[in-house]
């Protein structure tokens, strides 16, 4: 439990969620890209995500040659 | 061949393995972005469980990817109690097995906190994410803190909507 500016009692998990876009904002992450990937369903994630894990591989091999 | 991490859960599913996804594939499955290098999963280490997970990936070439001379993964009754993680490489992609996970518990506390999720045509278990936040905070490794930092923006939007 923290204690607010007011002197209210908020329980960390509210403070923590309330400023959790603008953390991952302020972390680089990019936010239109975490919304968009929430329209997608599970299995959209997962296939966009091998064709980046596929890119990278290919790209790391490329620098091997 | 290339790496695909969805054959691997497909084999997993398939091959009756009692298994929850967790880590950084499972942050995958909720929405997170960033593009992870294994599939992990926390697992009954009972031994039937165990040789169902070696069937499952047997024809793909499995090996310990942690020791020097990568050793062929071949299970025998003796070794399946010994064993409390796997740390497995194969010809779809790393695979890596616990049977505890940090901030969670044993597999059953795991299994507690999952949830089904549908992926293609497999039904499988998924950490669920607060669980998973809740593990990756216990970590505590400099990746984890990102991903924590992710999962708690992509609960926060669930949330809004």
């Amino acid at each position: 439990m923290k204690i607010a500016k007011s002197g209210k009692k908020v329980s960390s998990k509210n403070t923590s969620q309330k400023g959790a876009i603008e953390a991952a904002r302020v972390y680089g992450i990019d936010i239109s890209a975490l919304m968009m990937n929430l329209k997608r369903t599970p299995s959209e994630r997962v296939r966009r995500h091998q064709f980046a894990f596929n890119t990278l591989e290919m790209l790391r091999k490329a620098k091997r040659i | 061949m290339k790496r695909d991490f969805y054959n691997l859960l497909e084999r997993l599913v398939g091959g009756s393995v009692d298994f929850v996804l967790v880590g950084g594939f499972a942050g995958v499955v909720y929405g997170c972005t960033y593009v992870t290098q294994d599939v992990d999963i926390c697992c009954d280490f009972l031994t039937e469980n165990l040789f169902r997970l070696q069937k499952a990936v047997v024809d793909l070439h499995p090996v310990h990817r942690m020791t020097p001379e990568r050793i062929k993964f071949q299970l025998t009754k003796e070794s399946c109690g010994q064993l409390k993680n796997l740390y497995l490489d194969t010809d779809m992609g790393q695979l890596d097995c616990m049977s505890f996970i940090e901030g969670i518990g044993d597999y059953q506390k795991v299994k507690e906190v999952s949830k089904i999720i549908r992926l293609e045509n497999i039904k499988l278990r998924v950490l669920s994410l607060d669980s998973l936040i809740r593990a990756k905070d216990a970590m505590n490794r400099p990746r984890d803190k990102q991903a924590v930092i992710e999962l708690e923006a992509i609960r926060k939007l669930k949330d809004k909507n």
